[in-house]
């Protein structure tokens, strides 16, 4: 046995491993986050690093912001509309120059501030509005990923308001000169303002390709080909604008942000804080939502229910495929420009207005790759995939937290009103079966939130919001408003038709 | 297998061998340690032990012929006086004993909040697994507090609520490990009845209390032969997988953790086992038929009641070589292969097969010993994760340790365990192990009943698993009685 001395001394030393291993325990943590769990937050941190460029529009130095600034112009005004062919939100049918790009993108984090879970241009779209801040970090343009970057998404879009040759004579007519400083290698045609009166005259006052090479000849087809090569030009062009100005949308120094780059532990709460484990943890959500703009930029389906009809209508909507559907679109277009590179109605990466072709041709063969991995059933005449297996079938992309809480509705369907409401459609495994196309991805599976840790994980989805593009112009006057409406003063009303 | 210093396994009838002299010092001993002898504790899985002795030598020969008469007429009268006393013994002691222990121990986790895996975000490291909801890589059990491989923290992981019932958080801290109770019973001359109980105290929730108890032994010995070497055992029983589980209780095991590999090995298993010991003790042999594996009922696979109509066949061979005067005496060196094969674990049927082959080493000596066993098993997993039945493939993986008693008071323990393991739920879930655990410790004897031990477990992860921070330390103060 022992005597009482050496028991004593036994036990000190006891006690200094205790003290020892107790100190150890804590060693690598950060804001009591394990070592892991903070390697897993730093990936998160928003907008770390530059925006990446876009290889497809490197051709005009940024320096001046010419084309961001003519973008910026063009997104506010509303006289390019064409008549509202819908009654709905943007007015009554036959009301013109009431829509304009900021019309779906008003609020201070540019989404459509209008209720409802789809926005309407001059006719309703069939997807909710999402933001449009922290783009440039995204691979895809739009839920579907339909567009391969911003650049072919901008020369469509102004489509919600007018056709490709009324968009032309627009801009002839109220930003010709800003217009030609921006681009001085492709200046406007001169005949695009003359009225179609004119002997000299080529171009018709709206219209635009066909929409299939199987339909009859239009307007824009009747066209000489130098005319209907200026139009395409132009929506080229706009697409530059319409990449270079959304990039300057961005909304920093959110809670989060300054949490993970400062080590601002303070800037969130012990309730955020728990949020942030579990989305990192129990919740897993960074499974796909991780990067600077917690986003993987890949599809899923996550279960979230379509929109039946359009709002107040029997219009009905057809199921929304997501990636699936988009897919076709883009081996459309691949083919297309497989066949003839210089296609004049091909607006991606790899088309002929491309800064970078060959990535741009790489990009869609990637996705001729996916499409032979993935298709499950073909059109036998077409060869077009009608059925891709569960990892195409019902995805979208994976949509950006960043600003989370003031991007209402959510999911492409806009169908979820509030964050919480979010939170539990994940947390039950995604929306109702049936409700949407597809299977829903393995990575969505019930996750077992209690009510308190789902208030937490919305705790901390809150800190994500960054300082608004107003907000900062606010905060420094020295600098550019990228938020402000920089349109040019409206045109006079049109001349009425002469009795 | 060492406990306290002393080999707990030692054939009993290598006494009776050691010729008249050895037998008559035996006799004139046991007379006198009788009452100890009526006390002493049971080795579950073996038949109570002969008690250690020194051997009698040719020097303590009685050298005179004039003093044989004397001396046959006090072996005589010691003989009847053993008769008397044993006798007596056997009307005194009760058919029913009971051992047991406390385990109190401390702890604390060192690295990653006390959690032994870390999740495969986005599957940046393995994108192969990406058809699965989650991927977790390193190993859920390895950061183990006590005897009863409970970790440090099970952590927080998505999709699934677990009874963590450590749940340290990643602070260290005190715990009770254990409090078991064994019962013993002596039915008959042949039958014994064994169980073994474990109290837990845990943290409670919501005015609940967390403690629970645990039946792990609940079993009949018949011994259907008059030599004693050849047991029928039913019940819930310790399985005959390999060697650990022999030392499964913290009261039994020279260190404080399991292996990597215990989950496997160490679990009770329902159903009837038959052990014989051959040739002279050289072969031993054992098979069993079980609802289930002899996994661990904590593990994912261990299923204590059958769904499923299929049995699992167990068997071991084993070599029992007494190498003898190697080092010292009684050392034994003893090679065994182990197999198991039937329906897998909480499948409703029996299409699925559930295996685990294995083979074992060990080096047994008063003071020291090594250990080493290996093991590979599979098992296929239902494709929907709802049915609860995980999929194994286990790659070859074992431990080797050295125990060693260097003074009566103090010994020290050396492991090396590696754990192979891909475990899958469905395409929920799938855990991705490749971990190397070295194990150092060292244990203090205070007396027989007081036995201190404290270890050092440092994880280290390998074949492209990022290695991560995830060790831990313990203590355990073993009172038993």
């Amino acid at each position: 046995m022992l005597n009482e001395k050496r028991f004593g001394s036994r036990f000190q030393v006891g006690l200094l491993v205790v003290a020892a291993s107790s100190a150890l325990a804590a060693c690598g943590e950060v804001d009591g986050f394990t070592p892991d769990q903070w390697n897993q937050i730093k990936k998160m941190e928003p907008l770390a690093g530059d925006p990446p460029p876009n290889p497809f529009n490197n051709r005009y130095d940024d320096a001046n912001d010419t084309l961001a600034k003519l973008g910026q112009m063009l997104f506010f005004d509303k006289d390019v509309a064409e008549a509202i062919k819908v009654a709905g939100p943007s007015g009554n049918i036959g009301d013109i120059r009431k829509v304009a790009c900021v019309t779906c993108h008003s609020t201070a984090y540019f989404i459509d501030a209008r209720p409802g879970p789809i926005s309407e241009g001059i006719s309703y779209l069939t997807t909710n509005t999402g933001d449009m801040v922290n783009l440039a970090w995204y691979d895809w343009t739009l839920s579907t990923g339909r567009f391969d970057g911003l650049v072919e998404h901008g020369t469509t879009v102004w489509g919600t308001s007018a056709t490709p040759i009324a968009q032309a004579r627009f801009i002839y007519t109220k930003y010709l000169a800003e217009y030609n400083a921006a681009f001085p290698d492709t200046p406007l045609d001169s005949r695009l303002g003359l009225p179609t009166t004119d002997p000299s005259s080529v171009y018709p006052l709206t219209g635009g390709p066909k929409s299939s090479a199987s339909a009859p000849d239009g307007p824009f087809e009747m066209m000489p080909q130098d005319a209907q090569d200026n139009i395409s030009q132009i929506r080229a062009n706009l697409g530059r604008l319409f990449d270079k100005y959304p990039r300057k949308l961005l909304t920093p120094e959110s809670p989060f942000q300054k949490y993970v780059r400062d080590r601002d532990f303070s800037q969130l709460s012990p309730t955020a804080k728990l949020g942030l484990g579990l989305f990192i943890g129990k919740a897993a959500c960074n499974e796909c939502h991780t990067g600077p703009t917690l986003t993987d930029n890949q599809f899923h389906n996550v279960g979230a229910p379509d929109l039946d009809f359009i709002p107040n209508t029997t219009t009905a909507i057809t199921p929304n495929r997501g990636r699936a559907g988009a897919m076709q679109a883009i081996l459309t277009n691949l083919a297309t420009v497989q066949a003839n590179p210089d296609a004049p109605l091909i607006f991606n990466g790899a088309g002929k207005y491309s800064d970078n072709p060959t990535l741009g041709l790489q990009r869609l063969l990637d996705v001729q790759t996916e499409d032979q991995q993935h298709c499950v059933t073909r059109d036998p005449k077409s060869n077009a995939c009608t059925l891709y297996d569960e990892t195409l079938e019902g995805a979208f992309r994976t949509m950006s937290l960043l600003n989370v809480a003031q991007t209402a509705p959510y999911f492409h369907s806009g169908t979820v009103t509030s964050l919480e409401d979010v939170v539990r459609q994940y947390n039950a495994g995604g929306g109702p079966p049936g409700s949407y196309v597809g299977t829903v991805s393995p990575k969505i599976r019930p996750l077992l939130l209690t009510d308190t840790e789902i208030a937490e994980l919305v705790e901390f989805l809150g800190t994500l919001t960054g300082v608004s593009p107003a907000d900062q112009a606010a905060a420094d006057p020295s600098s550019w408003n990228w938020a402000a409406n920089t349109a040019k003063p409206p045109l006079p009303p049109p001349t009425p038709p002469s009795p | 297998m060492i406990a306290n210093g002393k080999p707990a396994r030692r054939p009993p009838t290598r006494y009776l061998e050691r010729g008249k002299r050895a037998w008559q010092v035996l006799a004139a001993v046991s007379l006198l340690a009788s009452p100890a002898l009526a006390a002493r504790a049971f080795a579950q899985d073996e038949k109570p032990e002969a008690p250690s002795l020194p051997e009698a030598t040719d020097d303590q020969a009685p050298p005179a012929t004039d003093q044989f008469a004397t001396m046959e007429q006090e072996i005589a009268e010691l003989k009847e006086r053993m008769a008397q006393s044993e006798q007596e013994r056997l009307k005194s002691v009760s058919a029913l004993s009971f051992n047991g222990y406390v385990d109190f121990g401390y702890f604390a986790p060192i690295g990653n909040g006390g959690v032994g895996w870390i999740r495969d975000a986005g599957n940046v490291v393995f994108p192969q697994y990406k058809s699965y909801s989650w991927t977790f890589l390193g190993d859920l059990l390895a950061t183990p507090v006590n005897s009863r491989d409970e970790v440090a923290s099970l952590g927080n992981a998505p999709g699934i609520t677990r009874f963590d019932s450590i749940n340290s958080s990643g602070a260290g801290g005190f715990v009770v490990n254990e409090i078991n109770l064994r019962p013993r019973y002596q039915l008959s001359d042949n039958a014994i009845m064994r169980a073994s109980v474990n109290f837990i105290p845990r943290t409670g929730s919501d005015f609940a209390l967390g403690d629970f108890i645990e039946a792990d032994l609940a079993e009949l010995e018949y011994l259907p032969t008059k030599d004693g070497k050849t047991s029928i055992f039913i019940g819930k029983m310790m399985p005959i997988f390999g060697i650990e589980y022999k030392e499964r209780k913290s009261d039994q095991r020279f260190g404080i953790t399991p292996s990597l590999i215990d989950r496997y090995t160490t679990g009770s298993q329902l159903g009837v086992k038959v052990r014989s010991k051959l040739l002279d003790d050289w072969l031993i042999l054992a098979g069993a038929v079980t609802n289930g594996s002899s996994t661990t009922e904590q593990f994912h696979f261990y299923s204590e009641i059958d769904q499923n109509w299929g049995k699992t066949l167990n068997g071991r061979a084993a070599i029992s070589i007494p190498v003898g005067h190697l080092f010292r005496n009684d050392d034994k060196l003893e090679i065994g292969v182990s197999g198991e094969w039937g329906p897998q674990d909480r499948a409703t049927d029996n299409a699925g097969k559930m295996w685990f082959a294995g083979l074992d080493l060990q080096y047994l000596n008063a003071n020291f010993s090594f250990k080493a066993q290996l093991i590979k098993g599979g098992s296929p997993g239902e494709p929907d994760a709802a049915q609860g039945v995980y999929g194994l493939q286990l790659h070859p993986s074992g431990y080797a340790e050295v125990d060693w008693q260097v003074l009566p008071q103090f010994g020290f323990i050396l492991r090396s365990a590696l754990r192979d393991a891909i475990v899958t739920l469905g395409t929920d879930r799938i855990y991705i192990t490749k971990e190397i655990q070295y194990t150092v410790g060292a244990r203090v004897v205070f007396n027989p009943h007081i036995v201190a031990k404290v270890e050092y477990l440092h994880n280290q992860e390998y074949g492209g698993i990022p290695s991560f921070l995830d060790d831990i330390f313990t203590s355990s103060l073993v009172l038993a009685f």
